[in-house]
């Protein structure tokens, strides 16, 4: 053991292990880290790249023998730090060590005739040492807490060591949300947080166009209710329970997400329903919105004219045949009559994504210039119930307000297009996959009610990334950084330093010594020395 | 070969190195902080501060491509300028009247010989009634319109005098947007537009005055005073001098190592102080004018790595009357400041949001004073690897040489662990949320940081002294100027700092 322990303290050990890391630590700058393989392969020769892989040179600082020597330097650390800690003590717990000739110190120099002891003193306090006698000897000192510069710079690389221990135990994650939307926090942060990103900003110089601020106003709920609110930027983040988190990516411009219509179905609605639509009308100076079931006849107000809804087409599409409605493209459509006040009738169709090409026809004179416009209102066709629209990332489960969460991926096979997303939905007490073909509603129970889900397409938002990390380590991290700073700047700066004062056949000698050798106590001791002798 | 002829090469090869660099990179035209270079030979004199020194001829263009266009400015015209509505510009008084230079592109405007600078008098009387005459299918009544109004508005801004502000209006309405209905000058502006519009100049004159008061007080516009230190900065050219200082303040040290006239030292000594003063208030200047300290991009860096570096020399001078360090220290610091000439100097004024930290102020200033610590370590340990035995009458002692090693290095290393390694570490975890990823300047700093630990554990526990310790610290040194380079041969998170 004690030889270990010597091993551990040993000063020379100690100066190659430094050199040993460094060039490890050169190794890992110099080459490329955690690169695709593919990449080495380009950039290197076979034989460095054999070279490397057998060296974990390509991720040197996970390497088995780099967290080998850290392991070591963290021990050597310790054994040093408990090694030192009895010298360090000494001057608080100890009488001071006082050598019986002032031959032992290397720094000394005759002050005079020592004609009474009373005069030696006066001339000792020239020069502030906090002297006492100890024995036949005047003893000064100053700066014994100088002794702790050495173990607190050593502690505090310990305690910074043991802050990086701590933080593989946390988690750290880049997640990107859409302005105005929301996404649940992944499991690893032990509680589902949700994170609302209410506003994305990039703020820029009105003349320059430089950047000057990344901001994203966040919310972070829990269980419903708002835990913490901050507008994050970079070096602003936002902190809460252990969490931080912090602006790190952005795209005002927009990126694209998937579009997600859900309808919370009112009581007694039917997902049947779906088939209705809902359309706004306008007519001279009148207006107004009108839902119907297929092969229902709604008034337009007051203005005697009707408007029967006879069907709706998700994927419309017209040629020789006929309507149609296999369209590859999403292209939702409805077919409608319109009859005026005195009977007359039109035939219509009314295109949601493409209102410019909708038309409503009659040869009949009561239609001739008739400032009529009937525009078919977006998803949920005859639903009545209480709706949302979801712009979302893929893979990043986000919160469905009824405790749900929901994560959605493209898949390759769907109904018209062969677009659908897959959903994977997660309840209190299990999860479940469902199919989202693009354009279709399907039926999705949740924990408070049925609702309609509709896969609607994609759409550019603007979106934020924000680095969300639980670092239980970080505050032992912090720590460490105090106690390694006071530690280097006492252990540079400062020196313990010791005088003596021996009388010696009635001649006054002045001796030192410090912790940071004769040399560099030299000058400073001759003033002194100087000092002593103008008072004695 | 003896420690004078050693002190001769290195010198020399210095001196040779910097002047190929400085010769290479026109060293005078980088340190310009205000110049904009595309304004060419007719506005190298004219301090000019502005982020678009074309207005004028992209406003007569566009005007007169509207017309053209029947009245629609083609899209692009001014590029990402176009709906630019004030354009912030600082003249000295003494080439105010110079200043007034209008860029008359190629090809834009028929009959006018192009590509050129000419005088405000030279656009009113010889590019205006070119645009008058302009042919074509143009309607003769508009373009004559438009081309008096310009002409008015010309008028109207000679008759101003100097100020901080011109104002430029935009092809349509929201050309004027640049202050938004509410903010503060907002009226000031509707005024300007209405004096405008009417072509009264002394409206236009007392408006113009009242908002340019009202701009410099907003956030966003520098103030008057700010811009015109600037402007002086780069009229004196400060930095400049400090730099020459330093060329001189190496050159008398260097002569005095070869010839041994004592007093040479003394007055390198009060070139380099001299030096100091001047590098001091050329960076204190900058640091005004940006609103921050110069601690961003390689340019500024390097400008406070010498600084640094001669302002330990000097403390050291202070406290050990000894001058010789100046012989690898200045040199040194000249070198520095001319490698940073390689780099971007203009005044950002606004740093990135990444940098918009006070700890980067910590960060950065400390390490770089470590680093000129460091740099006094190096001259004593090159110094002491390359004395003799003898006594010598330049030199002092080994023992004293190896003494004023430690204490350089005793007082930087403390300083560039806080700074480099500490402060750094607090600011990535603030920013990054993680405080330490192996970036290629976080490793390097760190290869810093154990070179110094070895160094320090190899004088202190280990007992070597001398030769062996005398290498390690000047590998501290140059390990430090290595990290300066590691983002810019590595990347990594530190690459914005170029």
């Amino acid at each position: 053991m004690k030889k270990l322990i010597d091993v551990l303290s040993s000063r020379r050990v100690s100066i190659y292990l430094f050199l040993v890391l460094l060039a490890v630590s050169l190794l890992g700058a110099l080459i490329p880290q955690n690169e695709l393989p593919a990449y080495y392969d380009a950039h290197y020769r076979p034989w460095a790249v054999s070279l490397f892989r057998t060296f974990q040179l390509t991720d040197v600082y996970h390497a088995w023998y780099f967290i080998l020597l850290l392991a070591y330097l963290v021990a050597s650390l310790v054994t040093c730090t408990a090694r030192r800690l009895p010298r360090a003590l000494a001057p608080y717990t100890k009488k001071p060590a006082v050598p019986p000739s002032l031959d032992k110190l290397s720094l000394h120099a005759e002050l005079g005739p020592a004609a009474a002891p009373e005069r030696v003193d006066k001339a000792a306090r020239r020069v502030a040492f906090g002297w006492r006698r100890v024995g036949d000897v005047l003893y000064g000192r100053r700066r014994p807490y100088a002794l702790w510069g050495e173990i607190l710079t050593h502690a505090g690389l310990v305690v910074i060591f043991v802050g990086a221990f701590f933080r593989l135990f946390g988690h750290r994650d880049t997640l990107f949300v859409f302005e105005g939307q929301s996404i649940v926090l992944p499991a690893e942060y032990g509680v589902a947080y949700e994170l609302w990103a209410d506003k994305v900003e990039e703020i820029r110089d009105a003349d320059t166009g430089r950047v000057l601020e990344y901001r994203t106003a966040a919310r972070l709920l829990l269980g419903g209710e708002e835990v913490a609110a901050k507008e994050v930027e970079v070096n602003g983040p936002l902190r809460y329970g252990g969490l931080g988190i912090y602006q790190s990516n952005m795209d005002v411009a927009g990126a694209s997400g998937f579009i997600l219509d859900a309808v919370k179905l009112a009581e007694g609605e039917n997902i049947a329903d779906a088939g209705g639509a809902t359309f706004s009308w306008a007519l001279g100076g009148a207006g107004g919105t009108v839902t119907a079931a297929p092969g229902e006849t709604v008034a337009l107000g007051d203005t005697g004219f009707q408007m029967r809804f006879l069907e709706r087409y998700d994927h419309f599409v017209t040629d020789e045949a006929g309507f149609r409605n296999d369209n590859p493209e999403y292209n939702p459509a409805a077919f409608v009559n319109v009859f005026g006040p005195s009977g007359a009738a039109a035939m219509g169709i009314i295109f949601e994504l493409y209102p410019e090409f909708s038309v409503i026809k009659s040869s009949d004179e009561e239609f001739a210039d008739l400032p009529l416009t009937i525009k078919l209102e977006p998803a949920g066709g005859g639903l009545a119930g209480e709706r949302r629209e979801y712009v979302v990332v893929p893979d990043t489960a986000f919160p469905l307000g009824s405790g749900d969460t929901m994560a959605v991926s493209l898949a390759g096979a769907g109904g018209h297009g062969g677009a659908a997303l897959t959903a994977r939905l997660a309840r209190g007490g299990g999860a479940e996959t469902i199919s989202l073909p693009l354009g279709e509603w399907v039926p999705v129970r949740l924990a408070d009610a049925d609702y309609a889900f509709r896969f609607n397409g994609a759409r550019r938002a603007p979106l934020t990334g924000l680095t969300v990390s639980r670092d239980p380590g970080v505050t032992v991290f912090y720590v460490g950084c105090l106690l390694l700073s006071l530690g280097v700047a006492a252990a540079m700066l400062l020196s313990y330093d010791e005088l003596f004062i021996y009388v010696r056949g009635g001649t006054a000698y002045l001796a030192g010594r410090s912790n940071k050798g004769p040399k560099l106590l030299g000058p400073a001791f001759e003033r002194w020395a100087a000092k002593m002798k103008e008072g004695l | 070969m003896s420690t004078r002829r050693w002190i001769t090469l290195t010198f020399g090869l210095l001196v040779g190195a910097s002047c190929a660099v400085s010769g290479a990179t026109d060293f005078e035209a980088r340190l310009s902080l205000v110049k904009e270079a595309r304004l060419g030979e007719a506005f190298a004199d004219v301090a000019v501060k502005a982020e678009r020194p074309m207005p004028w001829p992209a406003f007569a263009n566009l005007r007169y491509r509207e017309l053209k266009g029947g009245g629609k400015p083609a899209g692009g015209d001014l590029g990402r300028d176009s709906d630019a509505a004030i354009w912030l510009a600082v003249l000295d008084d003494e080439y105010r009247t110079t200043a007034r230079l209008i860029f008359v592109e190629g090809g834009k405007l028929p009959g006018v010989a192009a590509d050129r600078w000419i005088s405000l008098r030279g656009f009113e009387e010889e590019v205006m009634p070119a645009l008058m005459r302009t042919p074509g299918a143009l309607d003769d009544e508009k373009v004559e319109e438009e081309a008096n109004r310009l002409v008015t508005r010309a008028t109207a801004l000679h008759e101003l005098s100097w100020g901080e502000l011109r104002l430029i209006p935009g092809p349509a309405e929201e050309g004027w947007k640049t202050l938004a209905p509410g903010l503060a000058g907002w009226e000031l502006v509707l005024e300007l537009k209405r004096a405008y519009a009417a072509g009264d100049a002394v409206a236009m004159h007392d408006a113009a005055a009242r908002l340019a008061g009202e701009l410099v007080a907003q956030p966003g516009y520098p103030a008057a005073a700010k811009l015109k230190l600037e402007v002086y900065l780069e009229k004196f050219g400060v930095l400049k001098i400090g730099f020459f200082l330093y060329i001189l303040s190496s050159l008398l040290f260097f002569i005095w190592a070869a010839l041994g006239r004592k007093k040479l030292a003394t007055v390198g000594v009060w070139a380099a102080f001299a030096g100091f003063l001047f590098v001091t208030a050329g960076l204190v200047g900058r640091s005004i004018v940006a609103g921050y300290l110069p601690t961003t991009g390689m340019y500024e860096y390097l400008a406070l790595f010498s600084w640094a570096s001669v302002l330990f020399f000097l403390l050291f001078y202070l406290k050990t009357r000894q001058a010789f360090l100046g012989v690898i220290v200045m040199p040194v610091a000249f070198l520095l400041i001319v490698l940073s000439s390689l780099f971007p100097s203009k005044i950002e004024g606004q740093l990135i949001p990444a940098l918009q930290s006070w700890w980067l102020t910590i960060h950065v200033t400390l390490a770089c004073l470590g680093e000129g610590a460091f740099a006094v370590g190096f001259a004593a340990a090159v110094l002491y690897l390359f004395r003799g035995d003898k006594p010598s009458k330049f030199l002092p002692s080994k023992e004293a040489l190896d003494v004023l090693e430690y204490r350089a290095i005793a007082i930087g290393f403390p300083l560039f662990t806080i700074g480099a390694l500490v402060a750094g570490a607090i600011w990535a975890q603030k920013a990054w949320s993680v405080w330490w990823s192996w970036d290629p300047k976080e490793t390097a700093s760190l290869v810093v940081f154990l070179i110094g630990a070895a160094y320090l554990h190899a004088r202190h526990v280990a007992g070597w002294r001398g030769r062996r310790t005398a290498i390690l610290a000047a590998l501290i040194f140059v390990a430090s100027v290595l990290t300066l380079f590691a983002n810019l041969i590595f990347g990594g998170l530190h690459s914005y700092g170029i």
